[in-house]
Order: C-alpha cells, then structure tokens, then sequence
C-alpha cells in the first residue's frame, strides 16, 4: 500500500505529525514512521497536564522487541491523551492519522509549528534520505 | 554503508548489569548526536544478572526469586522479555539512522545479526535469522507458555520471534533494540552455557521442557572459551559490515553520561 501523507498537517524530521486547531496541537506518528517500527504492542504516553518540550521525547513505543522514543514537534502542556492506544497499540498501526492520534497539546503560542514541514517538504526530505 | 563511518570495537571487561545498560545507553545518545560512528561493543557481566525489557512487568515474585539467589536485576532501555544473563558473551551494535536507507526494526536486524551469524559459523555453528525460515516471518512476536509461573510467559527465550537467531528450530541468539532520534542499538546475548537449575528456579520447572532454546556448550559439546566467541564475532562483524574493526575506548563525553545513566532509579539492582 502507498505510504500515506496528507496535506494539511504538519510534520516534524523525527516523523511525528501535527494537526493545528487554533491553540490545541493533535500529535501523531507518521505512517513511515508506524512501517519502520511494524506491529505495535506496547505505548507509553504523558499524562493529562505534563509539559512537554519541542524536539524532547513525550513517550515510547515498542515493536517485536523494539522501543523507540517518540519526539515532540511543539511544547506546551497535554490536555488529552488516547487512552484506547493503551490497551489496543496497534490502532496506530491501522489509522495513525486518525483513530491513532498520541495526545493533545495547548500550545502557549503557535511559533514553533512554523519550523515543522508541509506534506511537500516531508516527502522531499524522505526522497533525499532515500527513504522513498 | 557510508564511507566516512568509523566502526570501532570496544571489549570491555565484565561488569554489572547497571553499568552495561548505562554504557549501551551512553553510547547511543552520543551517536545519535556525532551520527559518525558505527559502535561495536562486546562485553560480559561480573555477576548473574536478569534484565528486564522496558515494557516488561517485573513481578513481586521474581523479583524475590532473584534476591533469593544473589541475582542482580536492571531493566533495559530496549524492548523485548526477560532475559537471563551469566555464561554468555553480549554484544551490541550502535549505528547512526541514515547508516543504511531502510531502518525497519526487520531490515537492521538483519543487518546487525549477519555479523553474528558469521561470527557463529566462524565457531562451527549453523545459525539462522528466524525471521527467514519460520513461521514468526509476518513479524509478529509469538510465543507464550502455560502453567508455569507467570514470568515464564516473558522469558525471551520461551518467546519466539523473527528476530533470533535459530540453530534448527531451537533459539540460539536473542535480540532487542533501542532507538530514538538519531541513532539505533541492538544488543543480544550469545549464551555459552546455561545454569539449568537456575533457570527452573526463576522461570518454573516446565521452562527447559517446553520450549526449544540452546547454547554453544550444546550445540558443540564443548564450551567455547571467552576468547573465542569475541575472536569468532569480531571476524563476522568486520566481513558482515565490510570494515576492519578499530579497538577504541568510551569517549570522555560517553563515561560522563554512563555514570549519570548507572545511577538512574529504573535501572535497578539487588544486593
């Protein structure tokens, strides 16, 4: 199946994504990102009012016998997590851009989404990696 | 794999679980921030020790079988089960991300334990990935047992998965990963020989009859010294990466860390 991007969100070098929704950044794994790891069988998230940094990792997730660390693209404090991704991981798998989504964060002010990449600029980063 | 990558080779002497972890750590982060550096390091452990993968439930009850017999617990920061360390070799590989194109947890696996497999075939040994001739290639992890006492289930190797090494169909090599930013780690350990009695104390009496795992010590009735495993790994990680090892040291930056990492509270020891 085609690796799937879609315009309008935002997307950081360490394959995390954004949705912005005026103050609130929805954050996400890519689907490359959900490929390189594979079946998902366990996640570890923040809780509901940690702050998080931009460019430091918020949670973990592990995959036949791998744990990567997931990376914030923006900073600010969580204000929901996915709970159903504790018992059943690999709805990320299945639909990371929706179902899948990791957690929910007030961002004090919206700067720091203007560093992340457009759809466009994703996969021309992936194409100069040679990861596409 | 890029020409400007150094592959160093780091034997260290045996210590304990904490400080295994810590340098493995150490030497991750600092890759994924230089990314210049493929790192082999092998090492051993100066007392039995059991670790824990970072998701693994360490259990009331084995927690006491291990202070019961002086066994030393450290939990891991890569994934995967439970797994006994004594008369083994360890090795880890620490690449940069980028080293090569596809970095699917499968791909480097293959790509790390094709040293090993040369390194075993080096000692006599026919191992293979299992990922390659099982049913475990959907790349799922399989595997759990029944009966026993509960942290039998999370026994790595009472768990098959497409990422061991296989001699036949018995698991000879397992492995796990760590990855974050910039850099991937994958250890696993090589087992000479093992304590049966010790394993049946930990992991239930079923845990030897009901599942397929072996040693070098059975495999070629005989145990092969220390020295020869390291020998025999060296040779298949060189050929495997196609770069002559270079015999180097922790970096200043690399101990530093280490230190901080070895006292860290979830890395956990008995006494």
């Amino acid at each position: 199946m085609e690796l799937r991007i879609p315009e309008g969100l935002l997307y950081s070098p360490t394959h995390e994504w954004v949705k912005v929704d005026g103050n609130l950044a929805t954050i996400g794994i890519t689907d490359f990102a959900q490929r390189e790891m594979g079946e998902l069988t366990y996640i570890e998230l923040p809780d509901v009012g940690d702050h998080i940094e931009a460019g430091q990792p918020f949670g973990v997730i592990e995959s036949v016998k791998a744990s990567e660390e997931v990376y914030s693209p923006v900073s600010g404090t969580v204000v929901k997590v996915n709970e159903r991704l504790l018992d059943d991981p690999t709805i990320v798998n299945q639909d990371p851009y929706g179902d899948g989504w990791l957690i929910v964060v007030e961002m004090p002010s919206s700067e720091e989404t203007k560093a992340l990449l457009t759809a466009q600029a994703y996969v021309e980063m992936l194409r100069r990696e040679g990861r596409l | 794999m890029g020409e400007g990558i150094c592959v160093r080779l780091l034997i260290d002497k045996p210590a304990d679980g904490a400080w295994n972890m810590a340098v493995d750590e150490a030497v991750l982060r600092m890759t994924s921030i230089r990314r210049n550096m493929l790192t082999v390091r092998l090492y051993m452990w100066e007392r039995p020790t059991v670790s824990v993968g970072y998701f693994s439930r360490l259990t009331e009850g084995l927690l006491d079988r291990c202070k019961k017999r002086g066994i030393d617990v450290v939990r891991r920061l890569s994934g995967g089960g439970i797994v006994f360390h004594d008369d083994e070799v360890t090795y880890s590989v620490v690449l940069p991300k980028g080293l090569i194109s596809d970095c699917s947890v499968l791909t480097v696996c293959k790509f790390v334990s094709e040293g090993v497999i040369i390194g075993l075939s080096e000692l006599g040994v026919d191992g293979r990935l299992a990922h390659s001739v099982s049913a475990c290639a959907s790349g799922r992890v399989e595997g759990t047992i029944h009966g026993a006492l509960p942290n039998a289930a999370e026994f790595c190797y009472a768990i098959h998965s497409p990422t061991d090494i296989v001699v036949g169909s018995a698991k000879l090599v397992g492995s796990a990963q760590a990855r974050c930013n910039g850099a991937i780690l994958q250890h696993g350990s090589v087992p000479l020989g093992w304590d049966k009695d010790m394993l049946r104390h930990l992991f239930g009496d079923g845990v030897l009859e009901r599942h397929e795992f072996t040693s070098l010590e059975e495999l070629l009735s005989y145990k092969p010294s220390v020295g020869d495993v390291i020998e025999a790994l060296c040779v298949g990680f060189e050929r495997a990466f196609g770069r002559a090892l270079h015999v180097g040291k922790l970096s200043d930056d690399e101990v530093d860390l280490a230190l901080r990492l070895a006292g860290r509270k979830w890395i956990l020891r008995c006494s």
